[in-house]
């Protein structure tokens, strides 16, 4: 079974509250509950000792208040008044019977009619330790408490009391109010139990509460990041989630936001680089392309100009040649030519070959690479000034690479100065020989290249043009530097851009 | 028992307790003068026996010099019993009232020593009083009358008013209740078992007269001033003395000088005079002075006033 997280923390929670109420609610109960019979034993005894209190404090009141009312009748030895107050003790509820003796230990009376006991001989040890103690002393025996007290004239003993208490009737009452103890306790013990079952489910029913609560603000932020994960899975790296959290959850929600930029941005230079590869393979294509045409080209433009040469041998052979025919054919026949070399040039470089490092000579293919823009040239959009060494230094490398060098940077150029919109604009190239190397210098008076970009002409795929792929400076500093030599770009003194390229130069003497 | 010997020694010590008296009496008569015992009238030896204890204690403490070790105390229920014990030598020390005095001297004896001050008393006198609207202002017009005395030992509410009455002329006749009526010919009287009973039973008219000591009509509880205001005294007595202290006959001269010195000298410090307030409230013992004289001489004229029943 599966369950979103939300479910997941509230279950838990819940699980937990309800764990701890529940041994709470089981310990305060069982607290409870041994409180309650501690009580009842404590209530029981002290139940038993204070009965026992009472009717020790009843044994004492009597026999103390007896002693006070039989001083006189003792110290004038009166017995009928000591006969009728031996006799109304005796009738107290719970006297279980009364003696008065003589200062010899001897009953002289004892609450009966016929003085049962008169003459009989009580122990003297109790009597002995209330003169002691001034105070009445009591002691039980089987179901008797017994008290004693003298009988005194100040400080003089005329005899004494003794009291026996039925002890039957605290039994009674104490099994009584046990059972009364017994019932209240169990009362409370219900009541209470009521009242923990009752709190306990108020408890988790708040628990409850608060763990769906807790529960959804816990999974808020995580459902947040999950639909935020979603939206970048789909692509959507735009989305966002103000989450404005400081913890953990915050952090992840920026990581996640940073990585989508991160992703966003790859995505970018991805479709881009996939654009240029597309834009690179179609150049291939039609490279390939080209060198089918040129070959294609090559034989009807062959054709084209042997016809014409055949022509021209034809008119030149009359007598009265028409000069303008001949003109127009010669010119027709020098276009044809002239396309017979683009097409050638043109299959010259974009025919795949290997790398060859030979002698070549600079200015030649200088000359050979310009060729393919002479059409703007021709049309005055570019004044062309080359300002070639002479002799022309020679240098060691593959033509048709350095000639794409040069045409590389001499379109870029041209297309620059185009897109500036002037009418026209100057492009000089220049070869120098500098000791033992040969420089060849690309110079325009165009836009130039701002500042910022300067440093990144070089790197692969970065190009100001819309349509650039950002691969041919790159290509071009690979390819002299696999002629090891370099190539830069440098602030021109006026305005414009300044492209240089430095090639070891082979002198002509070992040249030769 | 655990403690055999304190056992043995705790009954010896109880035992004598006991005994003290039962040997004061019983001593050889070498022992007997060692102790001094003291005694009192009363029919409540639970209220007397501790105040006589005590100040039989302090008396025996301060007479060892006649030869005085201890102290017993010994009460008698009547003026009888008294002067039998003085007469057969149980009793050495007593303070009476004058009549009490006056009778133990004739019958067992006893010899005055001192005029006893209480409350700073030396004399009193039994006031006769009436209602104002009574009608009676002599004793003269008791005659056919109620009158309401205090109870049959009572000297200053008793024995002084019934003897001048007796010694007036007038018949007593005891009447069982205050409701009783005398002869013409006679006084009828009835005891009031106290002062407010009597203050209470001449204002609301249940008898014409009472007699009592004038320390109690000057005393707010015994004679209320609610009641007092419509009540007036109509006779005197001539002065009483208010107290004597008496010994038995044959008691050692060593011993009663002794006794009679300590006796006037206890109110000349302050644990002497302690002991005599808590003694029956006694201010100081004096000398019988001629006034004294006089007033037994009165007391001892009028005793054969005295009628048969009573016996002070």
């Amino acid at each position: 079974m599966k369950f979103r997280l939300q479910t997941q923390f509230a279950i838990t929670i819940i699980a937990i509250i309800l764990l701890l109420v529940l041994l709470l609610a089981g310990s305060l109960q069982f607290d409870f509950s041994q409180t309650i019979r501690e009580s009842r034993e404590l209530g029981s005894q002290f139940t038993r000792d204070a009965l026992f209190e009472q009717v020790k404090k009843k044994g004492f009141s009597l026999a103390g208040l007896l002693s006070g009312s039989l001083v006189n009748a003792m110290y004038f030895d009166n017995q009928d008044l000591i006969n009728e107050l031996a006799r109304s003790t005796r009738e107290q509820p719970g006297v279980s019977y009364i003696y008065i003796y003589d200062r010899s230990n001897r009953v002289i009376q004892d609450g009966t009619a016929t003085i049962k006991d008169f003459g009989m001989l009580l122990d003297g040890k109790y009597l002995q330790e209330s003169v002691r103690l001034r105070q009445p002393v009591s002691w039980t025996t089987d179901k008797i408490l017994h008290v004693t007290t003298p009988i005194m004239a100040g400080s003089r003993i005329l005899g004494g009391i003794r009291i026996g208490l039925n002890l039957d009737e605290i039994k009674s009452d104490q099994t009584n109010l046990q059972n009364v103890l017994a019932r209240i306790a169990n009362d409370q013990d219900t009541r209470f139990a009521i009242f923990t079952s009752m709190s306990a489910l108020i408890l988790i029913i708040l628990g409850i509460i608060f763990a769906m609560i807790a529960a959804k603000r816990f999974s808020r932020p995580v459902n947040a990041l999950r639909d935020l994960t979603d939206q970048y899975s789909k692509g959507n790296y735009d989305a966002d989630i103000s989450l404005n959290r400081t913890d953990e959850i915050g952090d992840l929600a920026n990581s996640l936001t940073q990585m989508a930029m991160a992703r966003k941005q790859a995505d970018a230079e991805s479709r881009e680089h996939q654009e240029q590869l597309a834009h690179v393979s179609r150049i291939v294509t039609m490279g390939e392309m080209a060198t089918g045409i040129a070959h294609e080209l090559n034989q009807p433009l062959a054709a084209i100009a042997a016809y014409i040469d055949g022509s021209l041998r034809r008119l030149n052979s009359v007598d009265e040649p028409p000069k303008a025919i001949i003109e127009a054919l010669e010119k027709a026949s020098d276009q044809a030519i002239r396309a017979s070399n683009v097409v050638q040039s043109l299959r010259n470089f974009v025919r795949r070959h290997d790398h060859k490092s030979e002698k070549l000579n600079v200015n030649e293919t200088v000359h050979t690479a310009l060729q393919l823009l002479k059409p703007d040239f021709d049309l005055g959009q570019v004044v062309l000034t080359l300002e070639l060494a002479s002799p022309s230094p020679i240098v060691l490398g593959d033509s048709i690479l350095i000639q794409q060098v040069v045409l590389n940077l001499a379109r870029n150029s041209v297309e620059a100065m185009k897109s500036a919109g002037s009418e026209s604009g100057n492009l000089n190239i220049k070869t120098s020989i500098e000791s033992d190397s040969v420089l060849i210098e690309i110079l325009d008076d165009g836009p130039g290249v701002p500042p910022e970009l300067r440093e990144r002409l070089f790197e692969p795929y970065f190009s100001t043009k819309k349509t650039g792929l950002g691969l041919g400076l790159p290509i071009c500093r690979s390819i002299i530097n696999e002629f090891q030599g370099q190539i830069w770009y440098e602030d021109p003194p006026t305005h414009g851009a300044a492209f240089y390229i430095r090639l070891p130069r082979i002198r002509r003497e070992a040249a030769e | 028992m655990k403690y055999p010997v304190l056992g043995l020694i705790f009954i010896l010590t109880v035992t004598f307790v006991f005994d003290v008296s039962v040997q004061a009496q019983n001593l050889p008569k070498s022992e007997r003068s060692k102790i001094l015992v003291i005694g009192k009238i009363s029919d409540d030896p639970k209220k007397h026996h501790p105040i006589l204890e005590k100040m039989g204690g302090h008396l025996a403490q301060n007479l060892s010099a006649a030869g005085i070790m201890k102290s017993d105390v010994l009460i008698a229920k009547d003026l009888e019993q008294m002067a039998e014990y003085m007469a057969n030598g149980r009793v050495d020390f007593i303070s009476e009232t004058a009549f009490s005095a006056m009778k133990l001297k004739m019958q067992a004896g006893a010899e005055v020593i001192l005029h006893e001050w209480k409350k700073g008393v030396p004399f009193y006198q039994t006031v006769f009083f009436a209602a104002k609207d009574s009608g009676i202002n002599s004793l003269r017009d008791l005659k056919g009358k109620k009158i309401a005395f205090e109870d049959v030992g009572s000297t200053s509410g008793y024995l002084i008013p019934s003897t001048i009455l007796s010694r007036r002329g007038f018949r007593l006749e005891l009447l069982q209740s205050p409701r009783g009526s005398p002869k013409d010919d006679a006084v009828g009287y009835i005891f009031s078992r106290g002062e407010l009973n009597m203050v209470t039973w001449v204002a609301r008219g249940l008898v014409s007269a009472g007699a009592f000591s004038s320390t109690d009509w000057e005393e707010v509880i015994r004679t209320p001033d609610a009641l007092k205001k419509s009540l007036k005294i109509f006779a005197t007595s001539s002065p009483i003395v208010r107290s004597l202290a008496l010994v038995r006959k044959n008691l050692s001269s060593d011993i009663k000088s002794s006794l009679r010195s300590f006796l006037i000298d206890m109110s000349n410090n302050e644990a002497g005079r302690k002991m005599l307030l808590k003694y029956y409230k006694v201010s100081k013992y004096t000398d019988i002075g001629s006034k004294a004289a006089q007033s037994l001489a009165e007391i001892k004229s009028l005793m054969q006033y005295l009628p048969k029943s009573a016996a002070p």
